[in-house]
């Protein structure tokens, strides 16, 4: 097939996971088929099975590791599910809070380093511009180090409450693993 | 001008990616100092632009990830030619990580869960005159250094921020660390664990618990309270993250230098603390570790002795 009529995407960036696309184009230059490739798999449906329920959610977790607090909470409501309880008041605070945090951290990952440069640097502008580095350099060194230290500081709060920010360990049937505390 | 370095990911969860995120500020100064060429999560650079640069022009590639698929393999092989130092970044690539529990299967038997009825992924498909391709799925998941030569091992599900900063310095420093190292503290994670004191100079326990059976005391040694904690046999360097969140230490930074295969290790550990020869009692203390290979090869399956599970 003539290459100036395949047009190869790989990978696609900026985003979780692995991901390639291929165009194909007709003699009019315009789009004939498009496929969009997911080349990898590892199989959590299957290596999850044999493993004991309260382990989920630090093993679903690793689904993904840019939101792995979406995962870790999931399995851990299946547990209250499991063992039909539910948690009291403060654990049930405090995983809203450490989910709260994560929302406002991801959404503020995607919009500066992942999704947002193709839209703040603009999509013209050469791959080397087009990153966190590029969306700093265009909204100016204060705002982005503004950015960057509320990220740490959510990221430090998660922490706080659930272990690790990467990957909780907080979340058990009913509950969570460490109460709150005024300091620590 | 600027070393370059690049940043890969194989079979892996993007931690490994958060992981160098978070070094926050200092991330500028990281930017600063060298050229990022290829980091797929932040970079819009293609695979292309990899292929066409010149062998050895890349100063150091950090790869995350295990080994499940051809593609992984041929991308390991690419950054291996173009790079002078490879590490393998997080505990998939340099052990296998959480992927590697795929061993306990094998291709057929995780293609049939997974699309069960449905379509099955095809290595080639054509469609009006147009061909596709798709990577081989192996039967087998293996770390890193069993398809390329690997300088450097940074452990952890993920590396610490801390870690990783000191092991970009290391690698830009006049004097490289000696080659095979893995880069962080050579000793178990309990000499650095805040619940040190509390641990008993004979550590016995009767019976073991699940972290969901017990309202686990936040001063107390884990292990000395039941809890299957790892920290005896894994290597220190994540700060005790885990037990600081008040549940035992699952392995993610796997052995230090010392140990040859990881889940044999942390198995002895705590075997070792039963306080029983009965071996009626002995088993009813392992009630509580129903799932003895997920439990202490839960990262380290594909570079364990045995490194899968035989299928019949």
């Amino acid at each position: 097939m003539d290459s100036a009529r395949r047009i190869t995407i790989n990978p696609i960036t900026r985003l979780e996971g692995h991901g390639k696309i291929e165009i194909f184009l007709n003699e009019q230059g315009g789009v004939d088929r498009a496929f969009f490739q997911v080349p990898e798999l590892r199989g959590f449906e299957k290596f999850a099975q044999g493993r004991p329920a309260e382990d989920m959610p630090q093993i679903t977790s690793r689904i993904c590791g840019v939101c792995p607090t979406a995962h870790h909470m999931a399995s851990t409501k299946a547990l209250d599910a499991l063992y039909q309880v539910t948690p009291p008041p403060a654990a049930r605070k405090i995983r809203e809070l450490v989910y709260s945090t994560f929302f406002v951290e991801d959404h503020a990952l995607h919009f500066y380093f992942l999704g947002g440069p193709d839209f703040v640097v603009g999509p013209q502008a050469p791959a080397a511009e087009r990153n966190v580095l590029g969306v700093i350099a265009k909204v100016g060194a204060e705002t982005g180090l503004k950015v960057i230290a509320m990220r740490r500081k959510l990221r430090e709060l998660m922490a706080l409450a659930a272990g690790k920010a990467a990957h909780p360990v907080f979340g058990l049937p009913g509950g969570v693993a460490l109460p709150s505390r005024a300091s620590r | 001008m600027k070393p370059k370095v690049a940043f890969y990911w194989c079979a892996s969860c993007g931690g490994c990616e958060e992981a160098v995120v978070d070094l926050d500020e200092e991330l500028l100064g990281v930017a600063d100092a060298v050229d990022i060429v290829f980091w797929p999560v932040a970079l819009d650079f293609k695979e292309k632009d990899v292929a066409a640069m010149p062998d050895g022009s890349i100063l150091a590639s950090f790869i995350n990830g295990a080994i499940r698929n051809s593609h992984q393999q041929e991308m390991a092989e690419l950054l291996r030619a173009k790079s002078l130092v490879v590490v393998a970044f997080g505990i998939c690539a340099q052990l296998g990580g959480i992927p590697g529990l795929a061993n306990l299967s094998d291709a057929k038997g995780i293609l049939a869960e997974v699309y069960r009825d449905g379509v099955t992924p095809a290595r080639r498909y054509s469609e009006n005159g147009y061909s596709l391709s798709l990577p081989e799925f192996f039967d087998t998941v293996v770390a890193l250094d069993r398809v390329i030569q690997v300088d450097y091992y940074l452990p952890g599900c993920p590396p610490t921020p801390n870690l990783i900063r000191d092991a970009v310095h290391a690698l830009l420093a006049p004097e490289l660390p000696p080659k095979g190292a893995v880069l962080a503290p050579d000793h178990a994670l309990c000499e650095q664990c805040p619940r040190k004191d509390s641990r008993p100079e004979k550590l016995l326990v009767k019976e073991f618990v699940r972290p969901h059976q017990v309202v686990a005391d936040q001063q107390t040694c884990l292990l000395a309270q039941g809890l299957v904690c790892l920290g005896p046999g894994t290597r220190a360097g994540c700060n005790a993250l885990c037990i600081r969140g008040n549940m035992p230490c699952t392995g993610c930074f796997g052995p230090t230098s010392r140990v040859r295969d990881y889940g044999a290790k942390a198995l002895s550990a705590i075997a070792s603390v039963i306080e029983s020869n009965d071996e009626s009692q002995i088993e009813r203390a392992l009630e509580a570790v129903p799932d003895p290979v997920g439990t202490f090869y839960r990262y380290s399956l594909p570079s364990s002795m045995l490194g899968r599970r035989r299928m019949e």
